[in-house]
C-alpha cells in the first residue's frame, strides 16, 4: 500500500506547485491508497482535496506542516473531525500570540521534515537534546507521536535516519516514511524552485538556505520509495499503518446553520403578509406561485436563510439605507414579498426555477447591494447579533494570471526562452489570498473550531476558504455587495415616477451619462436604435450589451425586430408566450428553462441542469444526452423532429451568453430610476454623482460638463460659501470643499466651524500642505485673482511674480479636483485646429465624413464574433461627447486614455453618436495657453 | 580542507585513479541530487560521498549521461 503523509499542495502559497487536483491525479495513477494534505500552517486546501481523494476512490488524510515559534516544522495529521478541529483551533489561537499546541485525542503528531527540531538537532549532532526533546513529546502526546524519515535526497539523510531510528528503538516510539512532498512530478522542481524565489524575493541567481536543493520532493512510485526506505522499511510499514489509524468516514462538519425555531411557518407568515400588501385579491397567480415557493423552500431546509437575509433587510430598512435584491433571487416572489428584491416576478414572468428548485442541490444565494457608506454598518449589525466569533467574512484567492506571471517570472530573473513554459505552468496557481468584497458567513457554533481563520487588514476576521468551500463546510453565505449608485439614489431621496415618457424619450436620445448599466458607448449606441419604451426594454437591454449575445451575433436582430425592420418568426407557435418580450430571441437564461420545460417536459430542476451545461465548457457527453431526452420528449408531445431538432440547436447557440432574466430587471430597476432622476433633477442627479466617485463609467470632468450641458449652472469653490460636499438643487450645482484631494475631515469640520475668512493668515489652523490644495482648487480667489501669489504668500513671501495663465490653472484644478469649473481641455485647442474640425454638437447632426478633436476617453477592446479586433472609445469636448469606433487594419494606431487628438472618421447614419475612425493624430501642448 | 576539482574520472571495479594514484572506494558514506542552475540548463547531479584507500574523502558527481565526476576532496 503506497501513502503519502507529508504533501503540499499550491495552498502551501508559494511553495507547492501543484493544485490539489494534480496531486489526486499522479497518486491515482500511482495507486496511492492514502494521502495526507499537510499544508504549511493553512488547511485551506483540505476540503477540495477531501472531495477530489474520494472521487479518486484515495483515502483524504487532513492535516497541517505547523511553524513553531523556533521557526522549526511540526506535522500534525487529524485522525477525524475532531483532530481536525483541534488543528484549525491552534491555527487560529497562533493569530493571537498563542502558541500552545494541541494535545489529547484525535491527533497524530509527526516529528517533522529536514525542518523539524529533531533533525536539527541531529544534523548539528547534538544527539542527547534530540533524544531529550523526542522525550518529552512522547510524554506530551503519549501513543500519538512518531519519528518522521522524510526522504529528501539530502546529504545526510542516513545519518538523520540512522539517529531517529536509534531514538525510535530507546523510547519504543514507532518511524513513519514520508516524503515532503511539494510537486506531483519531479519535472515540476523548476516551478516550485521558482515560487520560492518570488516568495524569498530573491533572484534565482540567488543562493538562499529556504530554496529547495534539488527535484525529490515528487510524489513517488511504490519502488522508488522502497529503493529510498530500502534500509528502513519499518518506517514504510509504520507509514502505512499510521494512515489506516485515520478515520475511514471523510471528515464531515456538524450542522453549522443558525437555527431558527418554527422557521417555516415564521417565513411563511411574513411572506403572505407581504403577499396581500402587494397583489390585489383579486390575483389568482400570485398565492398558488407563492405557496409552491414556500414548499419547495421549505422541502429544502432554507426557511432559516431568507429569515436571516430578510432580518438583515428589515434593519436596513429601519436605518434607511438604501438597497436593491439581484441576481437570481429576484425572480422569487418570496424575496418580493419579503422586499428582499424589489422587481414583480408575476408581473415580469420570472422564473423560480433558476434560482431554487428541488434539484438543485445548492445553497441559495440571495445577492443584496447596499448604499456603498453604509455596508459596514450592516457587517457590524450581524456581528453584534450572532457574535463576533460566529461572523466572518470569506477570502478569494488571487491566482496566477499570464500578466502576474510574468511579472514575477520577469523579477526573480528567468530567462526569456523560458517564460512563456513557466507562464502556462504557474497559471491558475493561488499565489495570495484576499478578502472577498461582499462575502459573509454566520455560523450557529463558533467558527474558530471549524474553519482556519485569519484576520484582514481592515481588522475583520476572515475564513481563509474560498465561497466553494465555505459552502461545502455547510456555513450560511451572504453577499453584502456594496454600490456607489444606491448612494448617490440614498442621497438624492427623490420620488420616482414609473413608465415616465420623457425619461424613455432621454434614454432614446442617448443622454445616458451617468445612467446606471446603460451608460457605456455601446448602450447609448443601443438605446438610440431600439428606442425603448418600456421598462421590458430596458430589462432586455441591459442583459444585450455583454460580450455573449454580441459574439452569439443577437443585438443586430433584436435592435431589427425592434424596429419592425425584420419579420418576428418563431420555429414553434409554442415558444411564443416565452420568446415575445425579447421578439423570438434567446436573450435570459430563463428562457432555455422556460422552452425546455414547455417543447421538452422538462421538470424546471432538469431545465435549469441544461442552462448550466449549455453555459459551461467541456460538457459534451452530459449535453448530448439532454439532446436526446429532449427530441425523445417533444417527439412524444407531437412536435415534429424537425422542430425539435431546430429547436434544440437554438438553445445550444445561446450556450454562454445571456444573462439572468431577473438580475437584468433588477438593475434595470435602478437604471429607470437613475434615468428619471438625471431627466427631471439633473443638479440633485449630477452632485449625487460626484460626491459617490468613483461611481459609472466617466471621470468627474466629464460628469461636470454633462451637467453643465444639461443646463446645470456650476457654482465654483469658495472657502467660505461652499458646501462641504457637492450640493444640487434647483438646477445649481455648488461643488464641495470635499472634491479637493488631500483635504480631511476634520479640516472641513474645522473650516466649516470657524468661517468666513478674509486672508491667508487666518487659516493657520490648516497646514501648508492642505492649503496649497485649496489655493490650487481656486477656494481662495476671495483672498486674490492671483493664485500663484497666494502660493507664495504661503511660502512665506509677498513676492508676485504673475499668474499661472489658463491652462495652468486648468492643470493644477485638473490635479487636485480630477475637473475643472471653468475650462474643459479642448477649449485650449480650438483657436489651432483646421478651419473645418467640428465640435461634438456639430459632428453627432453632421453624417458623413468629419474632422474632429477632444480628449480620448475609456478605450478598450472587447471580443468580437469574428475575432476580429476593434477598438471602442470616446473622445469628449466642451460641447459633448463623439462615440467612436475603430477596426485596426494594417497600420495600428495608438489609442491612448486622456490623449487630445484630431480624428478623422465618418460619422454613422444610423448610430449618430457613432464615428467611424478613419485617421487620429495626437495634438502636443496647446499652443493657446 | 577541502579543494574543488570538478575532474572527470572513471570508476572500475569501485576505484578510480587521481593525481596518478589509484584509489579504491571502501564506504559509500552519503549520496543525495542536486539541481544546479536549471535555468541555464545545468543538469541535476548524483553526489556520492566515499572514503577510499589509500585514507580519502572525496565526492564523486554522476551525471544523467552515467559521466563520473571527481567533485571535491577533503584532507
Amino acid at each position: 500500500m503506497t501513502v503519502s503523509l507529508h504533501t503540499h499542495s499550491a495552498y502551501s502559497l508559494l511553495d507547492g506547485a501543484s493544485l490539489p487536483r494534480e496531486l489526486i491525479t499522479r497518486g491515482s495513477e500511482l495507486g496511492y491508497k492514502a494521502m495526507a494534505l499537510t499544508d504549511h500552517n493553512n488547511v485551506s486546501g483540505v476540503w477540495e482535496f477531501q472531495r477530489l481523494a474520494l472521487e479518486a476512490g484515495i483515502k483524504p488524510i487532513i492535516g497541517c506542516e505547523f511553524t513553531l515559534f523556533d521557526g522549526s516544522h511540526l506535522t500534525v495529521l487529524a485522525e477525524n473531525y475532531l483532530g481536525y478541529e483541534k488543528i484549525c483551533r491552534y491555527l487560529n489561537s497562533t493569530h493571537k500570540g498563542d502558541n500552545n499546541l494541541p494535545t489529547g485525542d484525535g491527533i497524530f503528531i509527526l516529528s517533522g521534515c529536514r525542518n523539524g527540531r529533531l533533525q536539527r538537532l541531529i544534523l548539528q549532532k547534538r544527539y542527547r537534546e534530540a533524544l531529550e526533546q523526542a522525550q518529552v513529546w512522547a510524554r506530551f502526546w503519549p501513543g500519538r507521536f512518531f519519528l518522521e524519515l522524510s526522504h529528501d535526497q539530502l546529504p545526510r539523510t542516513i545519518e538523520i535516519f540512522s539517529a531517529l531510528t536509534e531514538i525510535a528503538t530507546r523510547l519504543s516510539l514507532p518511524t513513519v516514511a514520508t516524503v515532503d512532498v511539494h510537486y506531483a512530478y519531479p519535472e515540476k522542481f523548476p516551478v516550485h524552485d521558482a515560487l520560492s524565489c518570488v516568495r524569498l524575493g530573491i533572484k534565482l541567481n540567488d543562493v538562499n538556505p529556504e530554496r529547495s536543493f534539488n527535484n525529490a520532493s515528487y510524489l513517488c512510485t511504490e519502488s522508488e520509495l522502497k529503493e529510498r526506505f530500502g534500509s528502513f522499511p519499518k518506517a514504510l510499514e509504520g507509514a502505512y499503518a499510521l494512515a489506516e489509524m485515520c478515520e475511514v468516514e471523510p471528515l464531515r462538519p456538524p450542522n453549522l446553520l443558525p437555527v431558527w425555531p418554527d422557521a417555516d411557518e415564521k417565513l411563511a407568515s411574513i411572506a403572505w403578509q407581504g403577499l396581500a400588501r402587494k397583489y390585489s385579491p383579486t390575483n389568482k397567480q400570485a398565492p398558488a406561485r407563492l405557496q409552491h415557493e414556500l414548499q419547495v423552500i421549505a422541502t429544502l431546509g432554507y426557511s432559516g436563510y431568507f429569515l436571516i437575509v430578510y432580518d438583515l433587510v428589515s434593519v436596513a430598512k429601519k436605518r434607511q439605507i438604501c438597497y436593491q435584491g439581484r441576481g437570481s433571487a429576484a425572480g422569487s416572489l418570496v424575496s418580493y414579498c419579503l422586499d428582499l428584491t424589489q422587481v414583480d416576478p408575476v408581473a415580469h414572468n420570472l422564473v423560480f426555477e433558476r434560482f431554487l428548485s428541488i434539484e438543485r442541490s445548492q445553497q441559495p444565494d440571495i445577492d443584496i447591494d447596499f448604499d456603498w457608506q453604509k455596508r459596514n454598518e450592516l457587517w457590524d449589525y450581524l456581528e453584534h447579533k450572532y457574535g463576533h466569533e460566529f461572523v466572518a467574512g470569506i477570502c478569494s484567492f488571487h491566482c496566477y494570471r499570464e500578466d502576474m506571471a510574468k511579472n514575477d517570472l520577469l523579477r526573480i530573473g528567468l530567462p526569456d526562452k523560458l517564460i512563456p513554459s513557466f507562464i502556462e505552468s504557474f497559471y491558475g496557481l493561488p499565489r495570495h489570498i484576499a478578502t472577498h468584497s461582499s462575502g459573509l458567513v454566520i455560523s450557529s457554533k463558533s467558527l474558530s473550531s471549524h474553519v482556519p481563520l485569519i484576520k484582514a487588514v481592515t481588522g475583520r476576521t476572515i475564513i481563509s476558504l474560498d465561497k466553494d468551500d465555505v459552502e461545502e463546510v455547510g456555513l450560511v453565505k451572504l453577499d453584502l455587495l456594496s454600490l456607489r449608485t444606491l448612494g448617490a439614489l440614498a442621497e438624492m431621496d427623490l420620488p420616482v415616477k414609473a413608465d415616465d415618457k420623457a425619461t424613455y424619450e432621454m434614454i432614446s436620445s442617448g443622454k445616458t451619462l451617468g445612467v446606471f448599466q446603460i451608460e457605456s458607448p455601446a448602450q447609448r449606441s443601443l438605446q438610440q436604435r431600439i428606442k425603448p419604451q418600456n421598462f421590458s426594454d430596458i430589462v432586455s437591454s441591459v442583459a444585450l450589451i455583454r460580450p455573449g449575445p454580441i459574439k452569439g451575433n443577437m443585438v443586430e436582430p433584436f435592435i431589427k425586430r425592434q424596429r419592425k425592420e425584420e419579420k418576428i418568426t418563431y420555429l414553434d407557435e409554442e415558444l411564443k408566450p416565452y420568446l415575445e418580450k425579447t421578439h423570438g430571441l434567446i436573450v435570459f437564461q430563463e428562457q432555455v428553462i422556460q422552452i425546455a420545460t414547455a417543447l421538452g417536459g422538462f421538470t424546471p430542476g432538469e431545465s435549469d441542469r441544461l442552462r448550466k451545461a449549455l453555459t459551461q465548457k467541456k460538457r459534451e457527453v452530459e449535453l448530448k444526452e439532454f439532446r436526446d431526452l429532449f427530441l425523445a420528449r417533444a417527439l412524444d408531445r407531437g412536435t415534429s423532429s424537425e422542430t425539435a431538432e431546430a429547436v434544440f440547436d437554438l438553445l445550444q447557440s445561446f450556450a454562454g451568453y445571456g444573462l439572468c432574466e431577473a438580475h437584468s430587471a433588477s438593475f434595470a430597476q435602478t437604471a429607470y430610476k437613475t434615468a428619471y432622476l438625471r431627466c427631471h433633477y439633473p443638479a440633485e442627479f449630477f452632485g449625487a454623482l460626484l460626491n459617490n466617485q468613483p461611481l459609472g463609467y466617466y471621470p468627474p470632468q466629464s460628469v461636470l460638463w454633462e451637467a453643465k450641458r444639461c443646463g446645470v449652472k456650476v457654482i465654483p469653490l469658495n472657502i467660505n460659501l461652499s458646501p462641504l460636499a457637492t450640493m444640487g438643487k434647483n438646477g445649481e450645482l455648488c461643488l464641495g470643499l470635499n472634491l479637493i484631494k488631500g483635504l480631511h475631515d476634520p479640516v472641513l469640520k474645522a473650516i466649516s466651524q470657524k468661517r468666513p475668512f478674509h486672508s491667508l493668515a487666518e487659516l493657520d489652523f490648516i497646514s501648508p500642505a492642505q492649503l496649497r490644495p485649496l489655493v490650487l482648487a481656486g477656494a481662495l480667489d476671495s483672498f486674490s485673482s492671483s493664485r500663484r501669489s497666494l502660493l507664495w504668500e504661503l511660502w512665506g513671501t509677498k513676492s508676485i511674480p504673475g499668474d499661472f495663465t489658463p491652462w495652468e490653472r486648468f492643470l493644477r484644478e485638473m490635479m487636485v479636483l480630477s475637473l475643472s469649473p471653468t475650462a474643459h481641455a479642448m477649449q485650449f485647442y480650438r483657436s489651432q485646429l483646421p478651419a473645418a474640425t467640428l465640435t461634438a454638437e456639430k459632428a453627432l447632426k453632421s453624417p458623413g465624413s468629419i474632422l474632429f478633436a477632444g480628449q480620448i476617453l475609456r478605450p478598450h477592446r472587447p471580443p468580437t464574433k469574428s475575432g476580429n479586433p476593434v477598438v471602442f472609445f470616446v473622445m469628449e469636448d466642451e460641447t459633448g461627447q463623439v462615440d467612436v469606433t475603430y477596426f485596426p487594419r494594417g497600420k495600428q494606431l495608438p489609442i491612448r486614455e486622456g490623449g487630445i487628438a484630431l480624428v478623422s472618421g465618418t460619422i454613422d447614419k444610423e448610430r449618430a453618436s457613432n464615428l467611424l475612425l478613419n485617421d487620429l493624430t495626437y495634438l502636443g501642448a496647446p499652443r493657446q495657453v | 580542507m577541502t579543494h574543488i576539482w570538478q575532474l572527470p574520472i572513471t570508476i572500475e571495479q569501485d576505484s578510480f585513479v587521481f593525481h596518478g594514484v589509484e584509489y579504491t572506494i571502501c564506504k559509500k558514506l552519503d549520496r543525495w541530487l542536486e539541481s544546479g542552475a536549471w535555468w541555464l540548463g545545468e543538469p541535476m547531479l548524483e553526489f556520492v560521498l566515499v572514503a577510499t584507500k589509500p585514507q580519502g574523502l572525496f565526492e564523486i558527481a554522476i551525471t544523467p549521461q552515467g559521466e563520473t565526476l571527481l567533485y571535491q576532496s577533503f584532507d
